[in-house]
């Protein structure tokens, strides 16, 4: 299954970029630009709206990186910005098309503000644990459970490089493997 | 299938997932009633993993998304150690000038000075942009609410892409993003140790609060 791939901590990753060191900026991407754009696509915005927010969300750390605290949690501050955008896009794209913008989730959740926060931070869990598996786990686990279309199990195996029929078997190890680095 | 030594993390998986027979399905379902709290324990989580997978899409950003910002964090990591004068309209880093504070004013004549107080109005000012800041005491402790407004006089500044992060005494951090109309807001401050900065591409605009009295 390959060896846990570990991101770098928050800590190391913001001292690297104010260094300047651009392989430090595509980490810090690469851990959170899932969270960051899943919090407006889950709230029923465009995949073109939630691209610009998440732009946003990541041209504002480069903005605040020399003012940053060293340990501060950078998905927290990024997923802050996403979650404040989307929140003003949402009631934007509702004022400007009441008949066409009518996402359900948004509805329920801009209504009960109690969901809301607890639906963010499953996101957040959820975003986590998918960084702290191995590589191919995240993909597997990514292409079988989370992307916006279905994927048969002949393209995830193109993908991945390995058997269709082991599909089954890794998904369940990955899943265990994921639910032991949450659970501690 | 029918004891609870055989009901393994893999057959719970496939018995939420729906890919198990009729027959198996019932025979977990049965085997479940008597289960050992480890296996209750991954049935719950296996349980909300599977309500999340179904309400949650995860995507990453395009090629040019990621190139723009690469170019972003490119001029950043050129021109941190250049001085302001070297690089001349690249994120320039100035203090803003209290320009209006509403404690300060002559109070109105049959105005108490009580009523005066839920109130304060701030306003800092560099070139680029006037800063509002509305300023109100809780009534649920001794904590207050900013609302703010951040007005542009000059076309370089852009809303859009700003920030306002909030460092308060206690070295906490909150960052809020602007509205259209350049609002933003920030509950629960403490009364002193606040201190704001106003972000945007091209500036740093420090804001010292002053010390806030209910």
């Amino acid at each position: 299954m390959g060896n846990s791939s570990h991101f770098p901590s928050d800590e190391q990753i913001l001292l690297r970029c104010r260094q300047g060191d651009m392989s430090a900026w595509h980490q810090l991407v690469d851990k959170y630009e899932s969270l960051i754009i899943s919090i407006p696509l889950n709230y029923g915005l465009s995949r073109e709206d939630a691209v610009d927010i998440a732009q946003i969300a990541f041209t504002a750390l480069i903005q605040n990186l020399e003012t940053l605290d060293d340990k501060s949690n950078l998905g927290g501050w990024l997923a802050t910005v996403a979650r404040r955008h989307t929140w003003r896009m949402v009631k934007r794209r509702q004022r400007e098309l009441p008949n066409e913008f009518n996402s359900k989730s948004a509805h329920t959740l801009l209504r009960d503000r109690t969901n809301l926060i607890e639906r963010w931070e499953l996101i957040e869990w959820l975003n986590s644990g998918l960084m702290l598996v191995s590589e191919r786990c995240r993909a597997l686990l990514t292409a079988l459970y989370f992307e916006a279309e279905d994927v048969s199990y002949a393209e995830i195996a193109a993908r991945l490089g390995i058997a269709e029929g082991s599909i089954g078997p890794t998904r369940t190890r990955c899943l265990q493997r994921m639910r032991e680095i949450l659970d501690r | 299938m029918s004891t609870n030594n055989i009901i393994t993390f893999a057959h719970l998986l496939d018995w939420i997932e729906g890919r198990l027979s009729a027959e198996d399905a019932a025979n977990i379902e049965k085997s479940m009633t008597t289960a050992t709290a480890s296996q209750r324990a991954d049935l719950a989580w296996l349980t909300a993993f599977h309500r999340l997978s179904q309400e949650t899409v995860l995507a990453t950003l395009p090629d040019g998304a990621r190139a723009n910002l690469a170019a972003r964090f490119s001029q950043y990591a050129e021109n941190r150690h250049r001085s302001a004068a070297e690089r001349p309209g690249f994120l320039q880093r100035m203090m803003a000038a209290l320009t209006f504070d509403s404690v300060q004013q002559p109070m109105p004549e049959g105005l108490r000075s009580s009523d005066k107080a839920q109130l304060r109005q701030l306003v800092y000012s560099v070139d680029a942009v006037d800063i509002v800041l509305n300023i109100q005491p809780r009534s649920e402790d001794d904590g207050f609410d900013l609302l703010g407004q951040i007005l542009p006089k000059r076309a370089d500044f852009d809303l859009t892409t700003s920030s306002i992060q909030l460092r308060q005494k206690s070295g906490d951090t909150i960052i809020d993003v602007p509205d259209e109309l350049g609002e933003f807001s920030f509950q629960a401050l403490s009364s002193s140790g606040n201190s704001i900065t106003v972000s945007s591409d091209t500036m740093s605009i420090a804001v010292p609060l002053p010390e806030l009295h209910g």
